[in-house]
């Protein structure tokens, strides 16, 4: 499989204003810390964590919606980091976003398709009106939409229907890459099947490559080639699928992996959840050494001095952890 | 048996500039003591309306028809004194966002000793050893610091595990938790669930777990009822759900989730269309036009709640050709 985007240490440091009126000063909020991961054509990343720790962000500066504050990001080996505002804007064609809430990402004032023609003029501004018209039909189909709809507002729509706008707008440009920022969890649970049904079918039909972001580690196991585990802005493991819900080797993963509720009572009563202790620390001032010692059952004096580098193993399955083989 | 909640052709309107809007349609449904059931839908399927219609909770444009018998007595009859008698105190209440259910200008601890002042008269120092005995029972630590703060510095989690605490500090006989862990991460949402079933395990409460989870729902509740369109459509005992669906709108929602315990390698086996406009509700049954079993009479005639057997109902056509 062709690599088509390599992120190599990765940071993303928000400055943020502390202390008090007399004594302000500015620390680094450090979202994401050094990351490195790479996505193959046609292959869907998924990426998981609790809320903040930085799967958003990471998913925005790799589209450099948000500067990097360090690190590459780079698109067919060229690094977007560098590049000029008017060639990052060409490359965009090929980089597309799907936000989480579907209505406040759409313009209300636009017709459905005035939302999906955006885009097309943005990168070609000569191009006809049938042509554009053309496309978009198509892409309306491709994603289950009558193109009757062409002329109604987003509000006319149910939350399915309008991730199903968001998405044809991300696909009109035909894209190679799609991030999708937790596109089905503000769906109600009938709809989100139908809305991951097409995001699987578009990615097969299109050899899309998709980084899909989400905490939903169910629906990341049936969609997701590989997966990438973060935890404060640090990528704990990254393994693909199988081998990382079948035997995850770290310990956070393990117990978000436990905490997950069956659907099944008499397994659910019997399996036991790992419950990790306390909360996720403040990423204004993460612990020393490992990130998540402070809620690990292995932690040793080890995790408070050194933070765990990232090993390689054999199949290819990364681990951030000083204890994985206890 | 021991009733605690009775709810008896429990009808909710909303008068909105659309006209009547029927959230929760004849419902009937009973609570008995110490029992955890659970109320599956999605939005729109009246299943906090339900609830908080049975509290007098209701927006000023909504209007409650039927009975809701707490320990026999109708609270839909009672005035604000008499229901502000009861509830924080035999009756209480959690909802999805803790951050907004707190009053943010006040010290947790005092917020906590408030409803023990309030509804049983204790002195100061008594509440405080009462709110000190749950918050420990919740797994707070640092108790004496934490009930000095305000609700501002406690994270989403503690704060959920702080409106628990005062939902239990008068032994409440019946806990109604509204999608308690929703807006929870899942470690945290498993923290949770746990206490609940702590919970379950050591009072004699009864509990009403309102979710769209029904991971939730099989590691917590006795009995579920599954809602859709306002209307109750099935109520089995929590193991019968899971096993033998009977509504095709129960058995879809079953198979529509991805599960971590099967893989599967072809799409999912979605509901298609969409959840039902209340405004619009058809003639037949409300699922009807979603349901892939369908046939005429699901069209032009709603299906009735009936007994399947002693512990299980289900609202379908399908079940009287059976």
């Amino acid at each position: 499989m062709k690599t088509v985007l390599k992120v190599e240490n990765l940071k993303v440091h928000f400055p943020i204003k502390a202390g008090g009126f007399l004594n302000s000063k500015i620390i680094p909020l450090r979202a994401v810390d050094g990351v490195s991961f790479e996505v193959g054509a046609g292959e869907c990343l998924g990426v998981v964590g609790e809320s903040g720790c930085g799967k958003s962000t990471l998913g925005r500066a790799v589209l450099q919606l948000i500067k990097p504050t360090d690190g590459k990001v780079l698109w067919l080996g060229e690094n977007l980091c560098d590049l000029p505002r008017e060639q990052m804007r060409q490359k965009r064609s090929n980089l597309q976003l799907v936000f989480q809430d579907p209505l406040s990402s759409l313009n209300p004032r636009l017709t459905v398709a005035e939302i999906i023609r955006e885009p097309l003029y943005a990168t070609d501004p000569t191009i006809g009106r049938e042509d554009a018209d053309q496309r978009i039909d198509e892409i309306m189909k491709a994603v289950g939409l009558l193109p009757e709809m062409r002329n109604r507002y987003p509000h006319e729509f149910s939350g399915g229907q309008c991730q199903r706008i968001a998405i044809a707008r991300a696909m009109v440009l035909k894209p190679k890459l799609i991030i999708c920022d937790e596109p089905v969890s503000s769906l109600d649970v009938s709809i989100q099947a139908q809305i991951i049904n097409l995001l699987r079918r578009l990615q097969k039909e299109y050899g899309l490559s998709l980084i899909f972001i989400s905490h939903d580690l169910s629906v990341v196991r049936h969609l997701c080639h590989r997966v990438m585990v973060l935890y404060l802005g640090r990528m704990m493991e990254l393994a693909d699928r199988d081998s990382l819900f079948a035997k995850p080797l770290h310990p956070y993963t393990q117990a978000l992996i436990s905490a997950v509720p069956i659907p099944d009572p008499a397994k659910e009563r019997a399996k036991g959840t790992l419950i990790l202790s306390g909360d996720l620390p403040s990423p204004l001032n993460p612990p020393s050494g490992c990130v998540f010692r402070t809620r690990c059952l292995k932690a040793t004096p080890k995790c408070i001095k050194e933070v765990p580098t990232v090993e390689v193993l054999e199949n290819g399955h990364q681990i951030a952890c000083h204890h994985w083989l206890k | 048996m021991d009733t605690v909640l009775e709810l008896e052709h429990l009808t909710v309107c909303f008068d909105t500039k659309a006209g009547n809007v029927s959230a929760v349609t004849d419902l009937n449904l009973t609570i008995q003591r110490g029992e955890c059931i659970g109320i599956v839908g999605e939005s729109g399927s009246g299943k906090s309306q339900t609830f908080l219609a049975s509290l007098g909770l209701l927006a000023g444009n909504g209007k409650t028809m039927g009975r809701a018998l707490f320990r026999g007595q109708d609270l839909l009859k009672m005035n604000r004194d008499e229901l502000d008698k009861l509830r924080g105190d035999r009756v209480t209440m959690i909802f999805q966002d803790s951050g907004t259910s707190l009053t943010p200008h006040m010290r947790i601890g005092e917020q906590l000793m408030e409803v023990l002042v309030a509804h049983k008269g204790h002195a100061p120092d008594v509440a405080r050893k009462r709110v000190l005995e749950v918050m420990e029972s919740m797994r707070i630590p640092d108790i004496e610091k934490r009930l000095t703060q305000y609700p501002h510095e406690f994270s989403g989690g503690m704060r959920q595990r702080v409106m628990i605490a005062m939902a239990l500090v008068c032994q409440p006989d019946l806990l109604i938790a509204d999608e308690p862990t929703t807006a929870l991460d899942v470690t945290v949402q498993a923290q949770i669930l746990n206490l609940f079933r702590a919970l379950k395990a050591h009072t004699k409460s009864s509990i009403v777990l309102i979710t769209h989870d029904l991971g939730v729902v099989a590691g917590l509740c006795d009995r579920v009822v599954v809602m859709y369109g306002g209307r109750m459509v099935e109520e089995a005992p929590v193991a019968d759900i899971f096993a033998s669906p009977k509504h095709p709108y129960t058995q879809g929602l079953l198979r529509c989730r991805p599960r971590l315990d099967q893989l599967l390698d072809t799409d999912l086996e979605a509901i298609p269309g969409q959840p039902p406009n209340l405004q619009k509700l058809p003639k037949g049954c409300a699922f009807a036009e979603r349901c892939t079993q369908a046939i005429e009479r699901c069209h032009t005639e709603r299906p009735i709640l009936r007994q399947l057997s002693p512990t299980r109902r289900a609202a379908c056509h399908l079940l009287d050709a059976a």
